[in-house]
């Protein structure tokens, strides 16, 4: 369904609403149902540097599944690492 | 107990930490330089893209509008979405309220359906997580 429909179907019980205010509604809508029903999935990479330990993340990912990384077994390829449960007792700021 | 090293992560304020861990002297050791430029791919959930307001005073915003632009769930949910949207008109309208009410139930209808979705993975079987022991 394209946004037109979308925006029609809405004006069918609202008519009086403007074409922000009811693409505004369903973008609230779209928020809720991405973090409701965790049904939009995706990846993404990017490169280690040294003595940093932080990488900031994407504000579009809602919740981290799983991380691979490049050589973590030794080899080459790219291996599944766990997730740690909890923090680090010492902490560091890299 | 054998000394060994594995690569973890975590998230904190925002980010994700990698680091090595050694499980004899529990210090936690950053990325160095022979892990240089080594990809770390994350697979993750995420939020819908947003359709572009026509009123953004942001010109860029404005060209980018567009009535043909579609959701990034799967057709048959798009029906649920508009249904949220509905409910929100009603929520202004004090003596609508019922209205507003079936609305919702709809979309918590397809939350549910949404949910069993995403858990079937698309492929008629469950989604299969394999569990790591740490």
């Amino acid at each position: 369904m394209k946004l037109k429909e979308m925006v029609e179907l809405v004006q069918q019980h609202h008519p009086e609403l403007g074409v922000t205010e009811i693409v505004k509604m369903l973008n609230t809508a779209q928020e809720e149902y991405s973090q409701r029903t965790r049904m939009l999935e995706s990846a993404a990479q990017f490169d280690l540097e040294d003595g940093i330990r932080y990488y900031k993340l994407d504000e579009a990912i809602l919740e981290i599944k799983s991380v691979d990384m490049e050589g973590a077994d030794g080899t080459s390829d790219h291996v599944n690492i766990p997730k740690l449960i909890g923090r680090p007792v010492r902490r560091d700021l890299t | 107990m054998a000394s060994s090293n594995k690569w973890v992560w975590w998230t904190e304020r925002d980010s994700i930490a990698i680091a090595d861990y050694n499980t004899s002297s529990e210090k936690f050791t950053s990325p160095g330089s022979s892990q240089v430029d080594k990809k770390i791919t994350i697979f993750y959930y995420k939020k819908a893209d947003l359709f572009k307001v026509p009123s953004d005073l942001n010109a860029q915003s404005v060209s980018e509008f567009s009535w043909t632009a579609t959701s990034n769930f799967p057709g048959q949910f798009h029906d649920y979405i508009v249904a949220k949207a509905t409910a929100l008109g009603y929520e202004r309208k004090p003596e609508q309220l019922q209205l507003a009410m079936y609305f919702h139930e709809k979309f918590e209808k397809g939350v549910r359906e949404g949910k069993a979705y995403a858990y079937r993975a698309r492929a008629g079987s469950v989604k299969y997580i394999k569990p790591v022991d740490f």
